[in-house]
C-alpha cells in the first residue's frame, strides 16, 4: 500500500469508519482525509463501497464505528453544521422533475438557508458557472441526462460549500456531455474540494491528483496518482536496427534486465523491437544504450513507459478476490 | 425557515399538475351534488330531525369514504415519492432537520385539505338564503367546519406516517386508507362490546361520535386534545422513521 501523502490539515477527515448494512460488512476501518480545494478521486469496482461511504459522510447513513469530519465538525454530532461545508451530487442526480431549473435552484437555495435576493443572485451564479443559461426555464423532466445532471452539479455548488462530494458523476454520459462536465468539474479544483468516484479510472485519472483505491470496504491503497502508478514499475521499449537471435541473447546477458517481449517488426525486415522489464533504473538504461551501441547496432528508438495505472488498480483490487 | 420552504414547494405541487386540480374537481361535484340531495332529502315530510349541513359535515357514510379517498391520495406522494425518486437523499443531507421536512410536507397537506373545503362555504351561504331568516345556527356551521378540520388534520398525519414507511405512493395510499378505515370503524365496534373499560375507551375514540357532536355545535376540547395526541403521535413516528438511516 502507499503511504498517504502529505497534505494540509484535512477539510474532511474520515477517520476507522466501518458500515454494516444488513448484516454485511459495506466498509471496513477506512481512513483517509481530503484537504481545502484538493481533488480526491474514490476509486473502485461496483460494489467496492464506495456510495455508502459518500453517504456517510454526506449525513444519509450514519457510521457503525468510527468517526467523519468535515471543517472539525462531528457529522454525527453536530450533522447539521456538518452538512452546510457539504455539496452533494448522487449518482442519479434525483430532481424534481415538475419544477423549472431555477425554480428547483431556488427552493435548494432557501433550504441552504440562502433568503431574499441572495437567491436570486446564487442561482444566477450556479446557472451561469454550469453553462445552464438556455434551459433555465425549462421543466426538469423535459431535459437531457447531461442537463440534468449539471443541474444536480449547479444544486452541490448553491452556498460554495466547501467539500462537493460527486458520486459518479459522469455515468451514463454521452462522450460530448462527459466532456463538458469533466471541464465544469476541473474548473473547480482549487477553489472547492472535491471527492469524486468512480469505477472508470480515466475519469479519475482526468479529473484528481490523488486517489483512494477501495475494494471491499477496504481502502486498498491510497496517494498521489503518480506514486500509485509508479508502483507499477516501468517498461523499457528499444527498437534496434539488427539480428534477433543475436539481440536477445545479449541483452538478456545485462543484468537486472529480463525480456519481455522481441519480434522482428513485419514491416521493417531487419528492425527489432523489444519490450524490457526490470530497467526501473537510469543506470540499467544506460547499460542497453551502451551494449546496443558496442555491438555495433542501429538504435532507432529507447523509450520508457510507465505502467498503465489500469494494471495497477487490476492488481490492487485482484489481490483481495 | 426550512419547514416554510417545504411546505411551500409542496403546496406549489400540488397545483402544479393536474392532480391537484382533478382531486379539487371531483371534490367539489362530489360534495356539490351530496349537498343537493341533503337539502332534497331534509326537505320531505318524513325527514330526519337535522339539518343539511348536519349531515353534509360527517352526518353519513358518504364522508367518511370520501375524507378516506381524498386523504390517501393527498399524502401517498409526500414522502414515498421523495424515497422512490432519490430526492429525500438529497433532502436528508441538505442542512435540514428531519422534523422540518416532515413539518413542511404536513402543514402542505392541511392547506391542500382546507383549500378543498373553502369553496363549500358557498353551499352554506346557499343554505342559509334558503332557510328562513334566523333559523340557521352559524355556531353550529363553525364548530362543523372545526370538527372537519380537527379529523382532516388528524387523517392527513396517519397519511404521512404511511407515506413515511414506504419507497411506494400506492401502497403509502392503501396503508393510509386502511388505517383510516379501522379507525372510522372503531366506534361502531362499541355495539359489540359488553360495558368495561373497553367500552369507554372505544366511547373515547369513536370519531363518528365525535364528527356528530362537532356538527351539532358541541365542541369538546377533550375531541381537539386527542386528535393533537394522534397528530403528535404519527408526526414524530415519522420523523423518527426518516432518522433511521441516521441510526449506527
Amino acid at each position: 500500500m502507499t503511504t498517504p501523502s502529505t497534505t494540509p490539515p484535512a477539510l474532511l477527515e474520515v477517520c476507522e469508519l466501518s458500515k454494516r448494512l444488513a448484516g454485511r460488512q459495506v466498509l471496513d476501518r477506512l481512513s483517509f482525509g481530503v484537504a481545502a480545494g484538493q481533488a480526491v478521486g474514490l476509486l473502485g469496482p461496483n460494489g467496492a463501497g464506495k456510495t455508502t461511504c459518500m453517504r456517510v459522510i454526506c449525513g444519509y447513513l450514519s457510521p457503525s464505528a468510527g468517526r467523519v469530519r468535515v471543517g472539525g465538525r462531528d457529522v454525527v454530532q453536530e450533522g447539521l453544521a456538518a452538512r452546510r461545508l457539504i455539496g452533494y451530487l448522487p449518482e442519479s442526480a434525483p430532481l424534481h422533475g415538475e419544477l423549472r431549473v431555477v425554480e428547483h435552484l431556488a427552493y435548494r437555495a432557501r433550504l441552504r438557508g440562502l433568503h431574499g435576493r441572495a437567491v436570486r443572485t446564487e442561482v444566477e451564479r450556479v446557472v451561469e458557472r454550469c453553462g445552464l443559461g438556455a434551459v433555465a426555464r425549462r421543466v426538469i423532466g423535459q431535459l437531457s441526462r447531461g442537463y440534468r445532471q449539471r443541474v444536480g452539479l449547479a444544486e452541490a455548488l448553491l452556498g460554495a460549500p466547501p467539500l462537493l462530494v460527486l458520486d459518479e458523476p459522469t455515468a451514463g454520459l454521452d462522450p460530448n456531455q462527459l466532456r463538458e462536465v469533466r471541464e465544469l468539474i476541473r474548473s473547480l479544483a482549487g477553489t472547492q474540494a472535491v471527492l469524486l468516484s468512480s469505477h472508470v479510472l480515466g475519469e479519475v485519472e482526468a479529473l484528481c491528483r490523488e486517489l483512494v483505491v477501495l475494494d471491499h470496504g477496504v481502502v486498498v491503497a491510497q496517494g498521489p496518482l503518480e506514486a500509485l502508478g509508479a508502483g507499477g514499475g516501468v517498461a523499457l521499449w528499444v527498437t534496434i536496427r539488427g539480428p534477433l537471435a543475436e539481440i536477445r541473447s545479449r541483452l538478456e546477458g545485462l543484468p537486472g534486465v529480463a525480456i519481455a517481449e522481441a519480434i522482428e517488426l513485419p514491416q521493417e525486415p531487419g528492425v527489432v523491437r523489444c519490450c524490457l522489464s526490470g530497467a526501473n533504473d537510469a543506470a540499467t538504461r544506460e547499460r542497453v544504450a551502451g551494449a546496443v551501441s558496442a555491438a555495433g547496432w542501429g538504435l532507432q528508438e529507447l523509450r520508457v513507459e510507465r505502467a498503465a495505472l489500469e494494471s495497477v488498480f487490476s492488481q490492487l483490487t485482484r489481490e483481495r478476490e | 425557515m426550512a419547514w416554510a420552504t417545504i411546505a411551500r414547494r409542496e403546496l406549489l405541487a400540488y397545483f402544479r399538475t393536474p392532480f391537484g386540480w382533478t382531486l379539487l374537481t371531483v371534490f367539489l361535484l362530489v360534495q356539490g351534488y351530496s349537498f343537493y340531495l341533503f337539502v332534497e332529502l331534509m326537505a320531505q315530510p318524513l325527514a330526519p330531525h337535522g339539518t343539511p349541513l348536519r349531515l353534509f359535515l360527517g352526518g353519513t357514510l358518504l364522508y367518511w369514504l370520501f375524507l378516506i379517498m381524498v386523504v390517501a391520495l393527498t399524502t401517498m406522494r409526500l414522502l414515498a415519492e421523495e424515497r422512490r425518486s432519490g430526492t429525500l437523499e438529497t433532502l436528508l443531507t441538505a442542512p435540514v432537520r428531519p422534523i422540518a421536512i416532515v413539518l413542511g410536507k404536513y402543514l402542505a397537506a392541511v392547506l391542500f385539505y382546507v383549500a378543498l373545503w373553502l369553496p363549500t362555504g358557498v353551499y352554506v351561504l346557499l343554505a342559509a338564503w334558503l332557510a328562513e331568516r334566523g333559523t340557521l345556527d352559524w355556531g353550529s356551521v363553525a364548530a362543523g367546519y372545526l370538527g372537519t378540520l380537527s379529523v382532516g388534520a388528524t387523517a392527513l398525519a396517519v397519511g404521512v406516517l404511511c407515506s413515511a414507511l414506504t419507497a411506494q405512493p400506492l401502497i403509502a395510499a392503501l396503508l393510509c386508507a386502511a388505517s383510516l378505515a379501522l379507525w372510522v370503524l372503531l366506534g361502531p365496534l362499541r355495539l359489540f362490546v359488553s360495558n368495561g373499560p373497553l367500552a369507554a375507551l372505544l366511547e373515547r375514540l369513536d370519531v363518528l361520535a365525535q364528527l356528530d357532536d362537532f356538527a351539532r355545535g358541541l365542541v369538546d376540547s377533550r375531541h381537539l386534545l386527542l386528535d393533537g395526541s394522534v397528530i403528535v403521535f404519527c408526526l414524530t413516528a415519522a420523523v423518527g422513521h426518516l432518522g433511521l438511516r441516521r441510526r449506527p
